[in-house]
């Protein structure tokens, strides 16, 4: 007999819960359970683990009603408290949050696997979240994404060999002409094997399909002139 | 070209050799003008000599000119020109302070004394000269002096102080393997012993001297065996032992061809073979000797040694009664001896005279002869003391030197010693304040860090309030206002619950910005790069240079995280104003300080006419109170630059 994808969801207005349910239920036919506070839905997850456990886990960041005697104070604490038990659970963050600091925080350190913004969100951005959690996949909404980007932006900005390698890529029709040109920090030369790594790490931060496309896209973003 | 060189060269060759040339051709005529002058005595010579010498403006070669042309003029009896080389001489060592030349200046003085026959001052610049010359660690010249000066005293009759003399000598010439002077030191050393009647010894040296000749290159030593006999004879003639003193004499005429090659010793030969065979009654063969001398000596230019012969033919006259020749030699004797200064003589034929003339006028020589025999005496004791006196005087010159030169070392040691200690002390005093002033250092700069790391928890606690600000905003004010919103909703009081609904956002949004970072979990890096691209826009960039300089984990959170909230304000501030289109935070780090510098190229503003911003205003104050800098530079469209310096360790 096929069980049905069990869901728990977390947030600390009733309103947003509501939504959300409103929206699982255009998508599709789920055993949803719901909860305010973060100390319960881990009593939840923990109890029903070995029983009937849960498949899915929407649950927001900050909520308002944390008092002293709370154990988890947050979202993060919770999804924290849930990968040191070891418990298997797809986790989506729905939040309002989206200071790049906390979003980077969570994603690096929590690994959930989507994070959507109440403010854009609908029946459609959950369900396709849905369908790629269950398939162990990640969704992260667009304004997120654009977030990431960013960062990785800044981040390879601050490389001067990932810089180099942009900039002396359109030169060269080989990839292999480029050993013997790039340098390290450190005066020497880095080798084809690197280069290679280097590229693959730039293509996906910039998300581009090949070396033509990474090219045009830091150009685009301002990373090469 | 070529040949202009070649001339060029071979005129610059003749030019040396010309000025070698010149050298060698003055030395020639020099040489010439030498012989000429030894030979015809001419007065004038020595002064073109000189004035030749003086156009080499060679100082050793002018040097040598004075001195050659000097002892010339001595041996000549030029006393005019001896003088006048002495005088050059002293004006050479004045110009050039060659004490050499000084030392020459004054035994050159001497042998001016000598020839005027004045014992004394003849001594005296002897002595002079010899003191230099011993200074200058001329050994040769310090014998050559005391050799002079023993002749001097010899003569004087000085015998004692003649052989301390020559002993002096002796012990500066035997070093030396000289030939010459040695020999001559040992005859006067011998010639003294002789007068002071240890004759044996006397001889002794005499062998010495011949021994010391032979050693010489000479093939022929006839001349030097003529002086040995002589002297032998001599000292056995003084002996009384007349047979001996005549075969010495007898060896020294049988020197083949001795009256040609010396004649001098040939004559004194013959003189003391003929005296000896007067002393033995062969008075035939003594008197046709003595006649034999006298006539070769009257063919003499020296009349002096004519003394001799005359006194010896008054003294044979006399023994054979043939008393009117014998006065007649010997009043000449006398008068000789009275020209040429020898007093012995004198006194021998004023004592023979008395003898020979009767009555008063015999008296009157008897008298002359006390009176001069008594004034000789005392003469010579007075010389015995003068000369004893000069040397004593520079004796005690240079024990006073030396006593004043060991003083002087005495007293050097001692400042040395008080300049040492001095030193020490100053060492100590420094040594002492450097340690002082290091212990105040440390003191200070470990009270400046305990300052700064107190300023620093001072702002970690105030980061800790703030949180808990936060805290309470978020669970309490807005937990309230919740309650106070559900409350109002369920009344229906929709307008004021919409509004209490914007408040309590307000509330949560400010309490997020209170508390929003927790710094321990990320890295500073990753901290800017995530304020940074929250900013970031194709169109605003911002680039971070050096960024790995300050995300050592040496660093103080509480600097870290002043620069991530003066960044921010910074973001914000020219995200919202300067309107611009690139941003550059540069990090750095040296061990002191941290450095950052956020640049723009936005629309800048008068930094003298604004009225600075509560953002800026809050940046300094914060960079201020971890004893940072916090400095803006910016002009109407020329951007903007804040630099941020932060003690690294409180200093």
């Amino acid at each position: 007999m096929e069980t049905k994808t069990r869901i728990l969801i977390v947030d600390d207005h009733q309103l947003v819960i509501q939504g959300i349910l409103c929206s699982l239920k255009e998508v599709g036919d789920f055993d949803v359970a719901t909860t305010n506070t973060c100390d319960e839905a881990f009593q939840l997850i923990k109890t029903s683990q070995n029983t009937n456990p849960f498949h899915l886990l929407f649950t927001d960041l900050s909520f308002d009603n944390t008092t002293e005697d709370s154990l988890l104070d947050g979202g993060e604490e919770l999804i924290k408290a849930i990968k040191n038990n070891g418990i298997n659970v797809k986790i989506a963050v729905i939040t309002g949050h989206t200071e790049t600091n906390r979003v980077y925080n969570v994603i690096s350190n929590l690994k959930p696997n989507a994070y959507l913004l109440k403010s854009k969100c609908d029946a459609t951005e959950i369900g396709f979240a849905v369908q790629k959690m269950l398939v162990n996949d990640f969704y992260y909404t667009h304004e997120i994404h654009q977030k990431i980007m960013r960062r990785n932006i800044i981040q390879i900005q601050m490389d001067e060999v990932a810089i180099q390698i942009l900039k002396e890529l359109p030169n060269h029709p080989k990839i292999a002409n480029l050993e013997g040109i790039i340098e390290k920090n450190d005066g020497g030369f880095l080798k084809l094997r690197s280069i290679e790594t280097k590229l693959g790490n730039l293509r996906a931060d910039l998300n581009a399909n090949n070396n033509t496309d990474l090219v045009l896209k830091a150009k685009e973003l301002g990373i090469i002139d | 070209m070529k040949k202009l060189c070649f001339v060029c060269v071979l005129l610059l060759a003749f030019e040396g050799f010309s000025q070698s040339q010149n050298l060698e051709l003055i030395s020639d005529s020099l040489s010439v003008l030498y012989k000429e002058y030894k030979k015809t005595r001419k007065i004038n010579i020595p002064t073109k000599a000189y004035s030749l010498a003086e156009k080499t403006k060679s100082d050793a070669f002018i040097k040598k000119t004075y001195i050659r042309f000097g002892i010339r003029s001595f041996f000549l009896e030029d006393i005019p020109n001896l003088s006048l080389s002495e005088q050059k001489l002293y004006r050479f060592f004045q110009k050039t302070k060659d004490s050499f030349a000084l030392a020459k200046h004054y035994h050159y003085k001497a042998l001016i004394f000598k020839i005027k026959v004045a014992s004394d001052s003849c001594f005296y610049y002897y002595n002079k000269s010899l003191d230099l010359s011993a200074k200058l660690k001329d050994s040769l010249e310090v014998a050559r002096r005391y050799l002079s000066m023993s002749n001097i005293q010899e003569r004087e009759r000085d015998y004692l102080g003649s052989e301390n003399s020559v002993i002096n000598g002796l012990r500066y010439a035997e070093p030396l393997n000289e030939i010459k002077f040695t020999s001559y030191l040992y005859i006067n050393l011998g010639i003294a012993l002789k007068y002071t009647q240890r004759f044996k010894e006397a001889r002794k040296y005499y062998v010495k001297y011949l021994e010391t000749q032979k050693k010489s290159k000479k093939k022929n030593f006839d001349v030097e065996y003529a002086l040995f006999y002589n002297l032998t004879a001599k000292s056995y003639e003084a002996e009384f032992n007349y047979e001996k003193a005549m075969s010495f004499y007898k060896k020294a005429l049988s020197i083949d061809s001795l009256a040609i090659k010396d004649p001098n010793k040939y004559r004194l030969s013959l003189e003391g073979f003929s005296y000896n065979n007067f002393k033995l009654g062969n008075k035939d063969i003594a008197l046709k000797g003595y006649l034999k001398v006298l006539e070769l000596r009257k063919k003499l230019i020296d009349k002096s040694s004519l003394v001799f012969s005359h006194s010896l033919l008054g003294e044979f006259y006399a023994s054979t009664n043939q008393k009117s020749k014998a006065i007649f030699h010997t009043k000449k004797a006398l008068a000789l001896s009275r020209k040429f200064n020898n007093s012995e003589r004198i006194l021998e034929n004023l004592f023979l005279l008395s003898k020979l003339v009767k009555g008063e006028k015999g008296r009157k020589y008897l008298e002359e002869h006390y009176r001069l025999n008594d004034s000789l005496f005392k003469r010579e004791r007075a010389m015995k003391i003068q000369f004893s006196n000069i040397r004593y005087e520079t004796e005690k010159k240079e024990k006073e030197n030396s006593k004043l030169k060991v003083e002087n070392e005495q007293k050097q040691l001692r400042i040395e010693k008080e300049q040492q200690q001095k030193t020490i002390g100053w060492l100590v005093a420094g040594g002492s304040f450097l340690f002082i002033a290091f212990g105040a250092s440390v003191v200070s700069s470990r009270r400046k860090k305990l300052i700064f790391e107190s300023k620093l928890q001072q702002v970690e606690a105030r980061e800790k309030e703030r949180q808990q600000i936060a805290k309470s905003l978020h669970d309490e004010v807005a937990g309230d206002i919740r309650i106070l919103h559900k409350k109002l909703e369920q009344k229906k009081f929709l307008e004021e619950s919409k509004e209490l609904d914007r408040v309590k956002n307000n509330v949560r949004n400010l309490s997020h910005q209170l508390s929003s970072i927790s710094f321990d979990e990320v890295s500073f890096k990753n901290q800017i790069i995530n304020l940074v691209s929250d900013f970031f826009d194709a169109n605003f960039t911002i680039k971070i240079k050096e960024i790995n300089a300050v995300s050592s984990k040496k660093i103080n959170s509480s600097i870290k995280r002043t620069l991530f909230l003066s960044i921010r304000e910074s973001l914000q501030n020219i995200d919202k104003y300067a309107d611009a289109r690139n941003v550059i935070l540069s990090f750095s780090c040296t061990k002191k300080i941290i450095t950052l510098t956020i640049k723009d190229d936005g629309v800048g503003f008068d930094t003298n006419s604004l009225k600075t911003g509560i953002g800026l205003k809050n940046m300094k104050e914060r960079v201020e109170e971890i004893n940072g800098h916090f400095s803006v530079e910016s002009a109407p469209k020329k951007g903007t630059k804040i630099t941020i310096e932060i003690p690294n360790n409180g200093n």
